[in-house]
């Protein structure tokens, strides 16, 4: 799951994954905006075939945040 | 299409062709003015574009802003200079009570709201219309996925579903009343996700995103293909393949008894197609077969085959030998006159469809599934035949290319040119270009290559607006005893300095030419300019790969060389009148000067 | 800010002693290393030396006087030594030793140090090499320091919050009452930790819900450093998340006895000797949950802490003439034991949401605290202090 997250990011919000943190967040990351929260949210949905609640996609403030949520979902460790 | 991309690849996708296009693509910026936010179909719609050969460079409004951003042409989203505009709408923004609360308003509340929202609209576009020039494309109302009034909802006046609909009926009216407007029908493509995979409440409430991913992907498919038909015109013909295509299995090792055509399973799958097949041909696109079959059987087959709803009369033109099949598809073209590219080319078998790629890269080829029961999914997503307005003219063409093989018998009798046409008994029909015919006008400036000495391609709002400044445009029926061709000619005239009239446009439809119809169009056309006081006409060619038959039209017809493609006619007291064998009638509305 | 690893590869520190009767008799006086060949001269002859060898491990004792006051000074944790004594060292000699940096790690926060011995003659006596860690400040450099020697008293301060703030007042210089409901190895613990920083403290265990044992701990504080100048009010018990119809009012009334019956208590037994000297100091440790939403099964826990709240409030205005000052310090969610319970979802959206991108630590509060019980902080009374990173 690790590596899939920072390839869904890498893609929403178009920098290389290797660049990507446990930390990155919308401080340090140019291109997450409110816009692509919102696909980013649709992108993971979508990519750990997991359906997220309101609460879930407003926690989602950072890599390590989106991990936690996505395990809380259910969404397989490797 | 292709393989569903995930939301993450689109955008990566997207973000690849808008940083580096590759140049095959062609570009076309498209402004979209919205209710919410509409910016979440960006990648979506960059991506669907480039499957359909278009770069989309999309521009958004902020949302909510229809007419600041509409009625200046200097706004966020018209300072590109779009080709396309596009008002992404719900009704539930323009008109909110008459979705949530329609169940509460009596029937004149109902028609006063939904009046006023469809007049909001056409302001909309008349607003557009005087700084663009580019057509309009309004998104139709979507029903609600949970209806008020539940159960009781069909049989209650007004309910939600009775108001979306008549919703959707003006908006469907006011694009047949305003040229350049059309519908783009997001209730449709609603339809075709289903309601339950369309919104996402999420996103809905927390980001005014009305759509969900599935639903995001399908408008912007659908929008795609909208788009392209704005840009180029549809196929012209669909040529066929025979075997396991028209029917199933092969006629020269099954035989006609044995092929698979007819009411039960697998015949009744090729029935349906060949059924599809033919309502393309009622909506005027010409019929053709490229098939590696023995003549005179497949005829048969044709012919006599009980269940075969397509017969030899459907088809324009048929090309069944054992040559390749990319010489088919040129001898098609020839025999029909228009030109490769018009063909759209559908063959169950994917080493001739790679053949026909490779020797004719400007031959629409259809990706066929292997099943024959995705075959009429195929022919309908491949977009080959998409065009925004089905005219008259459409729908009879493929009858006229009938009468077509009829005249060319007279032809052949008669040894004369001038014999020939008296023959026939070509009589036309001249009038002033108005809102009546101006779709089909513009359609025969968008798509007519051979015979039209400038190529340009005018939209009705370019149109209009040439008309506003004192253009004479001109159109021309023409019929025969064998039938009526339809609207088949332009002739636009601006006025310049010094009397000198310049023709802007001057086209005829290629199925008339060679009749010196265009002869008669022409000298009526100098009439025209010379009642309104021109003294001289001058003419342009601008050559294209596929007009070089009209390089001499204007030599030929005693202009004066005035270099660089540029031709000059003084209207003396000579300007004649039409030629003599053909009769001309005017319109009405013709009117020849003070 | 100043850099706290100051070091780099061949930095150097000497330190000399002269070894005369004094430092060997002292050594063999508080070792029992009374070998003749160390103390007695004609014993040392009779070994064929000319004079008393000196106890080896007295090089030593230079060599941590090097490491514990230059490289890397204060802060500084031996954590092992290889040795090997080369010549003997006699009554008399003069003695350097030298420490060299040979590798310095900032990621390790670790020394290693070349250490080195020579007698007068410049003869090398000792050669060996030491491993050194730097232990890192809870708290920052900026001393407050009291206008006299202060007395602090701090309640649950075995671990997490109370710990850090008593471990740095003692660093300020007062001298530390801790306590613990029960005498537990992190009480020793922090107990061991402000004596081997040089700091006076004393280690009290007692249940703060009990109004008789509060007495007779600050009646022992102040008979032992002879005043109680300050009390940070710090003591909890564990706290778990409840939904509010399941909460009993026992639970409520647990918290209740610790927090407000246990202020009571301490401003009871304290005030007196304070008002006598004009000064005293009270902080009592509040909670974010007073100043935004709480968390969702919290409500034993914030009507508890807000009733604290209102006592602080309270007796501020009746403590003021008195030059007592009595204020809240209300941090964010701190990394301590106190809320291992708090899933890492909860933990990492706190600091997400904080301006400064972190959770609070106990550092933070500790150095609050530090201020509210300094001379400086006089005129700040009646104050619930935020600690949440930003604008609450």
């Amino acid at each position: 799951m690790q590596d899939r997250v920072l390839e869904v990011c890498a893609q929403v919000f178009g920098v290389p994954a290797s660049s990507l943190t446990d930390d990155s967040s919308p401080d340090d990351i140019a291109g997450w905006d409110s816009l692509s929260h919102v696909q980013l949210i649709v992108a993971l949905e979508e990519a750990f075939a997991v359906t997220l609640t309101p609460d879930d996609a407003m926690d989602m403030l950072s890599v390590r945040l989106i991990k936690l949520v996505l395990t809380e979902r259910g969404a397989g460790l490797d | 299409m292709s393989v569903a991309m995930t939301t993450g690849e689109t955008i990566q996708e997207a973000r690849r062709l808008e940083q580096a296009p590759p140049p095959s693509l062609r570009r076309v910026r498209v402004a979209i003015v919205s209710t919410f936010t509409a910016e979440f179909l960006r990648p979506y719609l960059i991506v669907a574009g480039a499957q359909r050969g278009l770069l989309v460079q999309p521009v958004f409004g902020p949302y909510g802003q229809l007419e600041q951003e509409l009625f200046n042409a200097a706004s966020g989203a018209l300072s590109s200079a779009p080709d396309v505009v596009l008002i992404a709408s719900r009704l539930e923004d323009l008109a909110p009570a008459l979705v949530d609360h329609a169940v509460g308003l009596d029937g004149r509340d109902v028609e006063g709201a939904l009046q006023q929202t469809v007049a909001r609209i056409e302001a909309l576009a008349l607003g557009l219309r005087r700084v663009s020039t580019a057509p309009l494309f309004v998104f139709n109302a979507v029903e609600p996925k949970l209806l008020p009034l539940g159960l009781a909802s069909t049989l209650h006046l007004p309910s939600t579903s009775a108001v979306v609909e008549q919703f959707n009926a003006a908006l469907a009216a006011l694009a047949r009343r305003q040229t350049g407007v059309f519908v783009f029908d997001v209730s449709r493509v609603a339809l075709e996700v289903g309601l339950e995979n369309w919104a996402d409440p999420k996103l809905q409430y927390m980001a005014r995103v009305p759509y969900g991913a599935s639903g995001a992907r399908a408008i912007a498919q659908r929008l795609a293909r909208y788009v392209r038909a704005t840009v180029s015109p549809p196929c012209k013909c669909l040529v066929l393949d025979l075997d396991n295509v028209l029917w199933g299995g092969v006629l020269g090792e099954d035989l006609m008894a044995g092929i698979k055509l007819g009411a039960d399973y697998p015949g009744n799958v090729f029935r349906a197609f060949q059924r599809q097949v033919l309502a393309l041909r009622e909506r005027g696109i010409l019929l053709a077969i490229a098939s590696k079959n023995d003549e005179a059987d497949a005829r048969q087959v044709l012919e006599r085959h009980p269940d075969s709803l397509l017969r030899p009369e459907h088809f324009a033109a048929m090309q069944i030998h054992w040559q390749d099949k990319a010489t088919s598809l040129r001898a098609i073209a020839r025999d029909l006159n228009i030109g490769t590219d018009a063909l759209a080319f559908f063959d169950d078998n994917p080493v001739e469809r790679q053949w026909v790629k490779s020797q004719l890269p400007e031959v629409v080829v259809i990706a066929v599934p292997e099943s024959p029961l995705g075959y009429a999914a195929a022919l309908d997503e491949s977009g080959a035949f998409d065009q925004l307005q089905v005219i008259e003219e459409d729908a009879r063409r493929a009858a006229m290319y009938g009468e077509e093989r009829q005249r060319e018998v007279v032809r052949q009798r008669t040894p004369g040119v001038d014999e020939f046409l008296h023959d026939l008994g070509t009589r036309l029909r001249i009038g002033q270009v108005g809102a009546d015919v101006l779709p089909r006008v513009v359609q025969l400036l968008g798509k007519t290559n051979q015979f039209n000495l400038t190529t340009r391609r005018h939209g009705a709002g370019e149109l209009q607006r040439l008309l506003d400044d004192g253009a004479v445009a001109m159109w021309l029926r023409a019929a025969d005893r064998f039938g009526d061709h339809g609207l088949v000619g332009v002739a636009i005239a601006v006025p310049g300095p010094e009397g000198a009239w310049r023709i802007d446009t001057l086209l005829l439809s290629c199925r008339v030419l060679g009749r010196r119809i265009e002869d008669a169009f022409l000298a009526t056309l100098r009439m025209a300019v010379k009642s309104r006081g021109g003294r001289q006409l001058i003419g342009e060619y601008l050559p294209t790969a596929k007009n070089h038959i009209v390089a001499d039209f204007y030599r030929d017809r005693g202009f004066e060389d005035l270099g660089g493609g540029t031709w000059r006619m003084p209207l003396g007291a000579d300007a004649s009148a039409p030629t003599p064998s053909i009769s001309v009638e005017f319109a009405e509305n013709f009117i020849m000067g003070e | 800010m100043t850099d706290d690893f100051p070091f780099t590869e061949g930095q150097t520190a000497r330190a000399s002693l002269v070894i005369d009767e004094r430092v060997i008799s002292a050594f063999a006086e508080f070792s029992g290393d009374r070998n003749p060949l160390h103390v007695d001269r004609e014993a040392a002859e009779s070994y064929g030396y000319a004079r008393q060898v000196a106890h080896g491990v007295i090089t030593l004792a230079l060599v941590s006087r090097l490491i514990g006051m230059e490289i890397p000074g204060p802060g500084a944790l031996w954590r092992g030594q290889e040795i090997e004594w080369l010549a003997p060292v006699f009554l008399g000699d003069r003695l350097e030793v030298r420490l060299t940096v040979r590798r310095a790690s900032r990621a390790g926060r670790t020394l290693v140090l070349l250490t080195e011995a020579f007698n007068q003659d410049g003869r090398m006596v000792m050669k060996g090499e030491a491993r050194v860690s730097v232990v890192e400040k809870i708290s920052d450099r900026r001393e407050v320091t009291p206008r006299e020697n202060r007395v602090a008293l701090v309640t649950g301060s075995s671990r997490g919050i109370g710990a850090a703030v008593a471990l740095r007042l003692a660093r300020s210089g007062m001298a530390v009452v801790i306590n613990g409901r029960t005498m537990t190895d992190d009480l020793e613990r922090v107990s061991q930790e402000i004596s081997v920083a040089g700091g006076r403290v004393i280690a009290e265990p007692c249940d703060i819900a009990d109004p008789r044992a509060v007495a007779a701990l600050v009646d022992r504080a102040t008979r032992v450093f002879g005043a109680l100048d300050i009390v940070v009010h710090g003591a909890s018990t564990p706290i778990s998340t409840v939904p509010v119809q399941e909460v009993a009012f026992e639970d409520v009334k647990t918290l209740f006895d610790v927090y407000v019956g246990g202020a009571l208590a301490l401003l009871a037994a304290a005030v007196p000797g304070m008002r006598e000297r004009k000064f005293g100091r009270f902080v009592v440790l509040g909670t974010s949950s007073l100043l935004g939403t709480p968390p969702a099964g919290n409500a034993a826990y914030v009507a508890a802490k807000s009733a604290l709240w209102g006592l602080v409030r309270a007796s501020a205005v009746d403590l003021g003439p008195h030059g007592i000052t009595v204020n809240m310090v209300s941090p964010g969610l701190t990394v301590t034991q106190l809320v291992e319970h708090v899933p890492a979802r909860v933990k990492e959206l706190e600091a997400r949401r904080s301006p400064m991108r972190r959770l609070a630590t106990p550092a933070d509060t500790a150095s609050v605290v530090a201020f509210l019980t300094s001379d400086e902080a006089s005129y700040v009374n009646g104050q619930n202090l935020p600690l949440v990173g930003g604008p609450v």
